[in-house]
C-alpha cells in the first residue's frame, strides 16, 4: 500500500467515504475531521509512520498542515 | 472604562507569544450582575481563553510516541467590567499522558465518535489581575472526554455539520496561597470535580455558526486562608451560547453562577456581548 491510500484510509475512518474518495488535496479540518479529533488523529499517524516527529505533527497539524498532500510531503520526507 | 497600561502591556507580550492557535478575542457587551442588581458595561481581552477546561492551546514542547505531553499554556484574561469576567491570570505547564479510544461509527455511518482520557500533573501559578492573590500549586488532573462529529452526507463534498464535547473529570490542587489582600499566606489545597461540555454547529464553509457551551467545577476546600471564605465548597458554572453575524464576530449569551478565581468571589452575572476572534 502506498503512503496516499494508507493516508487515505486513515482519513477515512472519520467519514462515511469509502477511502478512495477522500480528496487529498482538500482542506481536512472540518471537512473529513472535527478539530476536536485533532491527537486522535495524529495519534493515528503516529502509529503508521513510525519515524515522523510527533511533536511537530502535533504542533502544525490543521495549522501549517491543511491537506492530505502538506501530510504526504512531510511522508516522504521522514522515509528519504 | 479605564484599562491599566501595565497589564495591557503584559497582555500584548503574552499575547505575542501565543499566538500559534489563536482563540484570543476581544469581547465588549453589557453585563447584568445579579448580586448588586446592576448593568454593567464589559470590554476585555482574552488571550487564549480555555473556557474548556482541558482545551488545549498552545505549542506542545514535547509529544513523544507514547503520548506523553508537556505543553505550556497561559489563560491571560483583563477586562473592565468587575465579575462579569473572570479576572485572572493563569499560567500552567500540562505534563501528562493521552489514552486514545478507537473510533465508532453510528448506524447511518454518517456520525464518528470517541472516547479519549488523559492524566496530568501541571505546576500552576494564578493571580488577580492585580496580583493581590496569587496561587504556586500542583494540579492532578484526570479526564475522560467523549467526542462526536456529524458528517451532512455521504457525496464526495462532505462536510462536518456538528462537534460535540463532553469531558468529566477530577482534579485536585496543592500548593501555596499568598494573599496581599489579607497580608497572610497559607497552605492551598483542594479537591473536586470537572465537566464540560461543547457544541458547535458549522456551516458548508467551515465555519462555526453557533457555539453552545456549559462548564462547571465544583470541589471541596481542604486548606486556604481563612479571610477569604467561610464555605468549606467552592465552583462555578458557565453556560454561554454564541451565534455568528459577519465574518470573525459573534454575538453571544452568557451566565456565570458561583466562585471566581483564585479569590472566591461570588459572581451572578448574565451578559450580551460581541466578540471578535483573531
Amino acid at each position: 500500500m502506498t503512503n496516499e491510500e494508507k493516508l487515505q484510509k486513515i482519513i477515512a475512518a472519520y467519514t462515511p467515504l469509502d477511502y478512495t474518495k477522500i480528496n487529498l488535496k482538500r482542506t481536512i479540518k472540518d471537512n473529513y475531521i472535527a478539530t476536536e479529533f485533532k491527537d486522535n488523529f495524529c495519534d493515528d499517524i503516529c502509529i503508521t509512520w513510525r519515524k515522523i516527529n510527533a511533536t511537530q505533527l502535533r504542533n502544525d497539524m490543521f495549522v501549517n498542515l491543511k491537506t492530505g498532500e502538506d501530510i504526504l510531503i512531510i511522508l516522504k520526507y521522514i522515509m528519504l | 472604562m479605564k484599562l491599566n497600561t501595565t497589564l495591557l502591556f503584559i497582555a500584548v507580550s503574552v499575547n505575542l507569544i501565543n499566538k500559534a492557535v489563536g482563540q484570543d478575542f476581544i469581547r465588549i457587551g453589557a453585563a447584568h450582575d445579579f448580586s448588586k442588581n446592576k448593568v454593567v458595561q464589559t470590554f476585555s481581552f482574552d488571550f487564549n481563553r480555555t473556557e474548556k477546561i482541558d482545551e488545549k492551546k498552545g505549542r506542545f514542547l514535547l509529544f513523544d510516541h507514547n503520548n506523553f505531553y508537556i505543553l505550556p499554556t497561559s489563560d491571560v484574561n483583563i477586562g473592565d467590567g468587575i465579575t462579569s469576567s473572570e479576572n485572572n491570570i493563569l499560567f500552567q505547564i500540562n505534563m501528562g499522558k493521552a489514552f486514545y479510544g478507537k473510533e465508532w461509527k453510528n448506524k447511518d455511518n454518517l456520525r464518528t465518535s470517541a472516547w479519549n482520557k488523559a492524566m496530568e500533573f501541571n505546576p500552576s501559578y494564578n493571580s488577580d489581575k492585580l496580583f493581590q492573590e496569587k496561587l504556586v500549586f500542583g494540579q492532578f488532573k484526570f479526564l475522560v472526554n467523549l467526542i462526536s462529529q456529524k458528517h451532512k452526507d455521504k457525496s464526495e463534498n462532505t462536510y462536518i455539520q456538528n462537534v460535540h464535547s463532553l469531558t468529566f473529570g477530577g482534579f485536585s490542587n496543592i500548593g501555596y496561597r499568598y494573599s496581599k489582600t489579607y497580608d497572610t499566606d497559607n497552605l492551598y489545597s483542594n479537591a473536586g470535580i470537572l465537566m464540560d461540555y461543547k457544541t458547535r454547529i458549522l456551516n458548508s464553509k467551515n465555519v462555526d455558526n453557533w457555539i453552545f457551551k456549559v462548564t462547571g467545577n465544583y470541589y471541596h476546600i481542604i486548606s486556604d486562608v481563612q479571610q477569604l471564605t467561610n464555605d468549606n465548597f467552592g465552583g462555578i458554572i458557565k453556560s454561554s451560547i454564541d451565534r455568528l453575524i459577519f465574518k470573525n464576530t459573534y454575538i453571544g449569551l452568557s451566565h456565570k453562577y458561583g466562585n471566581d478565581n483564585p479569590n472566591y468571589k461570588y459572581v451572578n452575572t448574565l451578559e450580551i456581548s460581541t466578540k471578535i476572534r483573531y
